[in-house]
């Protein structure tokens, strides 16, 4: 099973890499990032750290990406949904929101995600352009925790 | 040869009462206490709580964990002047250093199990400096100017 959904995964990725938008993802709207560790936000205003967009290296494509929630016409409903049901071993505490013109200033780009288990989560998307060079990487994480828009958080 | 042990799940706050042989343990105590009331002093102590915390909330253990002795090597030689920073562990496994001051300053250092630093400083929105070093002796003067530069008021 596990062997299959990397397939469909790489698949995917192979079909719809050139694929941007979604209905969800759109250039002039906003993501948002869920938080799922308090130390990822400042203790003392409870605003994003810049670790709260950290990239990871994806396992078969190699390259740097910041998973992010579409916004285009999702509830608020929806959004805590999500928080917390996406990661099978945590709820998300926060929804941090950014505007993707914000991602583009400074040359990432923010696309739908390309995996077919985006069936399962359509409004996935996925922030990359990432530099090797973690001294950018970290630059760039501090312009996008500068520039969120607000915090939503979920209180159980 | 006399060593203070402490157990990995001391706090280091902790403990202190116990007794001690020898003069030489009496005396190793006493300069660990000494330097721990001059860590209080500077605020500075509880990070090394903090460490440890953060450690345990990773599963990992700080004695014999590279990166965590790192960690402790560099809240050492951080000057007394400099506010404590706020901890973390990023995913490729780096312990991180934030600072956050007025108007958005930010200041970030990522310190590696081997020493290397990365790190980024965001003094406005259109002064930014960031690099690559590496933590021998102590930290690049560039790097404590910067968290100076961030953390002033």
């Amino acid at each position: 099973m596990g062997y299959l959904l990397k397939l469909l995964n790489w698949l995917g990725r192979l079909l719809n890499n050139k694929k941007c938008e979604s209905n969800f993802i759109v250039q002039n709207g906003s993501v948002a990032r869920f938080v799922f560790e308090r130390r990822k936000l400042n203790s003392s205003d409870g605003s994003p750290k810049q670790n709260a967009f950290a990239p990871e290296r994806h396992p078969d494509s190699n390259i740097f990406e910041t998973s992010v929630c579409g916004l285009n016409e999702i509830s608020d409903e929806r959004l805590r949904t999500l928080g917390q049901t996406i990661r099978k071993d945590n709820i998300a505490i926060a929804a941090i929101e950014i505007r993707i013109e914000k991602v583009v200033e400074v040359g990432l780009v923010c696309n739908a995600a390309p995996e077919l288990k985006s069936i399962y989560y359509p409004e996935h998307g996925v922030i990359v352009g990432w530099d090797e060079d973690k001294s950018l990487r970290l630059k760039l994480q501090q312009h996008l925790a500068s520039n969120y828009t607000q915090t939503k958080l979920f209180t159980s | 040869m006399t060593a203070y042990a402490f157990s990995p799940s001391d706090n280091y706050l902790e403990r202190l009462d116990a007794t001690t042989a020898g003069q030489q343990g009496c005396a190793i105590k006493k300069s660990i206490v000494s330097e721990l009331m001059r860590l209080r002093d500077t605020g500075a102590s509880w990070l090394f709580n903090d460490l440890d915390s953060l450690a345990q909330e990773y599963s990992n253990s700080m004695q014999g964990n590279e990166v965590f002795n790192m960690a402790k090597k560099l809240l050492l030689v951080l000057p007394n002047d400099i506010i404590p920073p706020e901890l973390d562990l990023d995913n490729d496994g780096d312990i991180l250093f934030d600072w956050s001051g007025s108007r958005g300053r930010m200041m970030t250092i990522a310190l590696r199990n081997d020493g290397r630093i990365s790190y980024a400083a965001r003094l406005s929105s259109t002064k930014t400096r960031n690099g690559n070093d590496f933590l021998i002796d102590g930290l690049p003067s560039e790097i404590i100017e910067l968290v100076r530069a961030a953390t002033q008021q």
